[in-house]
């Protein structure tokens, strides 16, 4: 890791002065009260070639895609792959084929032993890096890499580069990669600059900020050929290629690079190809049950049967909720080796048809590869779980109207990507995958719509796009960014506004909420004129986080239309503001004590949106864990439980809507967020706590608690 | 018996060259983020101690280290903010601040302290700490592109807090 080069700080390098402990005795202290070795006798720095290679390895795997590093071996940890022959000094001009394997051989020499997931075909292999370049490569040397890293580096410098898929204006003038000259039997041929003459190379590369040139070539993307002879790879050769030549590799990388030409015609989410073939739709194939015992209960794969539940808009209204929840959600726990103790998992939860999804992923974070999935009916039943292992799970997308469900896989790995995994929300089983890698997701409120965008830190070229994709269709378009060449793309921020009549509107603005619509993405075409975002975009209410200010509603373009210097920021966590109808309730400071900066009365107020009148005010610090449609659950005065208001006008709606013990509706902070905390999805409420899920439904729609296992 | 000796030292030497290089960044950026010197020192110390207590069973210690002292300062942080009673999590009660500490550093943890957990992770992770998204994005476990896009997010969010009662 290489510290950071941001030259604002936001005034944090202030921290750079604080003087840290000395905690290595407290540290081996601890150790060794758990009876594992750690002494300060033993560590004695003393060097060894086997540690340093694998630290080099190490490095690879921060380097180089898809490398993971596996095969440490013996004493040595890490032992080169080849080292070069004799006569490496004499082939650095290329005249012939026979040169070639010299050629590589001393290229790859000093690299790390690796493992590596190979790519399954050209498209994979050319969408898993940033660029592909033709270029003369001439020359190489092995040097000490980043002093914080400790480790050497063969340099490639590149001419007459051309960049064949990707940004055509990426600045490529060279690529390194993690080498160690292991034998002190040899000198190292690369200890020394070595220049070629007539070799010629085609490499895939990704951007990595680890290395001196920015860029470090795939293990299966790097090939070599003497002007225009047979082309060979350096390190791995995939067999799907063609090397007869460069132009022919060429060819035939060209020929799969992305489509440069946007389109608004809607594709469909291809289905054919499922992710796991053990689980063939066809129910003559036998099914091959997975059964995980890492979860308790054990995880067994179960698949629904034909004719789910259909689709009820009786649902789809946030109001008056029935006073016990509907369905008791009984969680699993997790064990893993390190953690033998079954503990607790991150929850994401949404609605589908007749059901709820849930999908569980162990605390220990998103890299941990393996998650569970069930559709659990609203009646109580499972209708299917499934046991995922080798991946992790990011976000889920579910809504109703729909027979899939996506989930973002994490490939461990990979340096960006997620890839969309699809599940029949019927069965259960696989329905193929949804390759969106690196890309960010808005959802529609009702989740309909999902647009998915990139975070590059690079302005968006015109040849890269954005996916809008209709959940409750499987179709989607293709829009490019908005053409604001100047500005990064993860700086942008997009709105997908569900229209219901008209598809969707998506607004874009530039450095979050507070700024004023650049664009609005209708009709198929990015519309800039005043007219069309004002009428595309509804006044809201901003928190401009300044007491001078407070808050102030703002229209599409950004302009002031009424103000409230009165209602100041609370600056803490919690619930902040939301949309309810024509209100947005907002949690405000009344009282800011000067000496702390901090907020001494807060208050819980409902606004016109339009106007910034206020509607009505709760005095008090109250949480706010479900709003929309006219209704809010809200802490109750005695601030021991909630109640459901009219957020027309702040008051209880009816004494039935009251429940007692604040952990009923509870959001906690401070990492407990992570599980504990309320969702809402139409008028269906979820609460997760820990180990359970809680959902309620609508009054008058259940009868009595259902408990529900997961096993 | 020399090679299990010889595992052993490797694996203890490991550890005491990240403690080396990240462990002044990592327990400012603890600090930071909890607000608390006996936390972070807790934190940071526990991480370190149970890398060598895992040995050669993790493959980046750098990275582990990292994740596990945020890890292990958040579960302190969820204890605590239970306690609270509030079910809004007050920062306030959460984070234990120090005496010692200069009005600056006082003010900045006050700030920090107004901002998401979630934020605020990443913004010390990324201002203190020295992260970039890209490297940091594999440690978390999220696409360099997501990280990006939540870092530039909370950073908006942040230099309201941090910045704007300088300006006005």
């Amino acid at each position: 890791m290489s510290t950071s080069d941001h030259t604002d700080r936001l005034g944090l390098e202030a921290f750079d002065a604080v003087t840290a402990p000395d905690q290595w005795a407290d540290i081996v202290r601890r150790a060794e009260s758990a009876g594992r070795p750690g002494s300060d006798n033993v560590v004695s720095m003393r060097r060894s070639r086997g540690w340093y290679l694998a630290a080099a390895a190490s490095f690879v795997a921060l380097i180089g895609g898809l490398v993971v590093v596996t095969q440490l071996r013996d004493d040595d940890g890490v032992t080169p792959i080849d080292q070069p022959g004799t006569g490496v000094s004499d082939a650095t001009a290329c005249t012939d084929e026979s040169q070639l394997d010299t050629i590589a051989e001393l290229l790859r020499s000093g690299l790390p032993a690796y493992d590596y997931e190979p790519a399954v075909d050209l498209a994979e292999l050319v969408g898993r890096n940033d660029v592909v370049v033709r270029a003369a490569l001439t020359g190489a040397v092995r040097a000490d890499g980043p002093v914080s890293t400790d480790l050497g580096l063969t340099f490639m410098t590149l001419a007459s580069v051309e960049v064949l898929v990707g940004n055509p204006a990426a600045a490529v003038d060279g690529f390194e990669t993690a080498s160690q000259w292991a034998d002190t039997l040899q000198p190292d041929p690369l200890a020394e600059p070595v220049t070629f003459d007539h070799v010629e190379v085609i490499v895939f590369l990704s951007d990595r900020d680890g290395v001196p040139s920015g860029w470090s070539p795939d293990i299966e993307g790097w090939f070599v050929a003497c002007d225009d002879g047979p082309a060979r790879g350096v390190i791995e050769t995939p067999t799907f290629l063609d090397l007869t030549s460069l132009d022919a590799l060429e060819t035939q990388i060209t020929g799969v690079g992305p489509d440069t030409t946007p389109t608004t015609e809607p594709a469909t989410v291809d289905t054919s190809t499922p992710a796991t073939p053990a689980t063939d739709p066809d129910d003559t194939v036998p099914e091959t049950a997975v059964t995980d015992d890492r979860w308790s209960p054990t995880c067994i794969d179960e698949y629904g049967t034909a004719g789910g539940p259909a689709a009820d808009s009786g649902l789809d209204v946030f109001g008056p909720l029935g006073i016990e929840p509907g369905l008791d959600i009984e969680l699993p726990l997790y064990r893993s080796p390190e953690q033998p103790a079954p503990g607790a998992v991150n929850v994401a939860v949404g609605r589908v048809d007749g059901g709820v999804a849930v999908l569980t992923r162990p605390a220990e974070g998103e890299k941990v590869d393996a998650y569970e999935l069930s559709v659990v009916d609203d009646a109580g039943s499972v209708r299917w779980r499934r046991c995922i292992d080798g991946a992790s799970a990011g976000s889920m997308l579910s809504t109703t109207d729909a027979d899939l469900l996506l989930v973002a896989e994490y490939q461990p790995g990979t340096p960006d990507g997620s890839l969309w995994r699809l599940f029949d929300l019927t069965s259960g089983r696989d329905a193929g995958t949804f390759d969106r890698p690196d890309q960010m997701q808005t959802v529609t409120t009702g989740g309909r719509y999902a647009l998915f965008s990139m975070g590059s830190d690079q302005p968006a070229t015109p040849t890269d796009e954005m996916v809008l994709l209709d959940l409750t269709t499987n179709e989607y378009i293709t829009l490019p960014y908005p053409d604001m060449p100047e500005v990064p793309a993860f700086r942008f921020e997009f709105e997908v506004i569900d229209t219901v009549d008209d598809g969707a509107t998506v607004l874009v603005r530039v450095d979050g909420p507070q700024s004023a619509v650049s664009g609005v993405w209708i009709d198929d075409a990015w519309r800039t004129d005043a007219a069309t975002i004002l009428d595309a975009t509804p006044v809201r209410a901003v928190n401009s986080f300044d007491d001078a200010i407070g808050w102030e509603g703002r229209n599409g373009l950004g302009e002031v239309v009424w103000s409230r210097p009165d209602l100041l920021d609370l600056r803490r966590e919690g619930f902040n503001s939301d949309v309810s109808g024509t209100v947005t309730v907002v949690n405000a400071c009344r009282e800011r004590d000067d000496s702390t900066g901090l907020c001494d009365g807060g208050a819980l107020i409902g606004l016109d949106t339009l106007t910034g009148e206020t509607l009505w005010e709760r005095a008090g610090n109250r949480g706010v864990s479900a709003i929309g449609d006219g209704f809010a659950i809200i802490t109750n005065d005695a601030g021991d439980g909630w109640e459901m208001i009219d957020t027309l006008t702040g008051e209880l709606v009816d004494e039935s809507q009251q429940w007692a013990g604040i952990e009923t509706f509870a959001q906690e902070c401070c990492g407990a967020g992570d599980f504990i905390w309320v969702g809402r999805d139409g008028g269906v409420v979820f609460a997760v706590n820990q180990d359970h899920v809680r959902v309620w439904y609508p009054e008058g729609r259940t009868d009595g608690t259902v408990g529900v296992t997961l096993n | 018996m020399d090679s299990v000796v010889m595992q052993v030292d490797l694996a203890v030497e490991r550890v005491r060259r990240v403690y080396e290089a990240d462990h002044e960044r990592l327990w400012r950026s603890l600090f930071a983020f909890c607000g608390s010197r006996p936390l972070a020192d807790d934190a940071v110390a526990e991480a370190f101690a149970q890398a060598l207590r895992r040995g050669d069973r993790i493959d980046d210690v750098a990275a582990w280290v990292w994740t596990s002292a945020f890890k292990i300062a958040r579960g302190e942080l969820k204890q605590r903010g239970r306690t609270t009673g509030d079910p809004l999590g007050d920062q306030r009660s959460a984070a234990v601040r120090d005496d010692d500490d200069d009005e600056d550093i006082r003010h900045l943890l006050q700030r920090l302290a107004a901002l998401s957990h979630d934020d605020r992770e990443l913004i010390v992770l990324c201002h203190v700490g020295g992260w970039k998204p890209r490297e940091l994005a594999p440690v978390l476990g999220i696409p360099a592109g997501t990280l990006r896009v939540r870092l530039h997010r909370a950073t908006a969010r942040a230099r309201e807090l941090l910045e704007g009662e300088d300006q006005s």
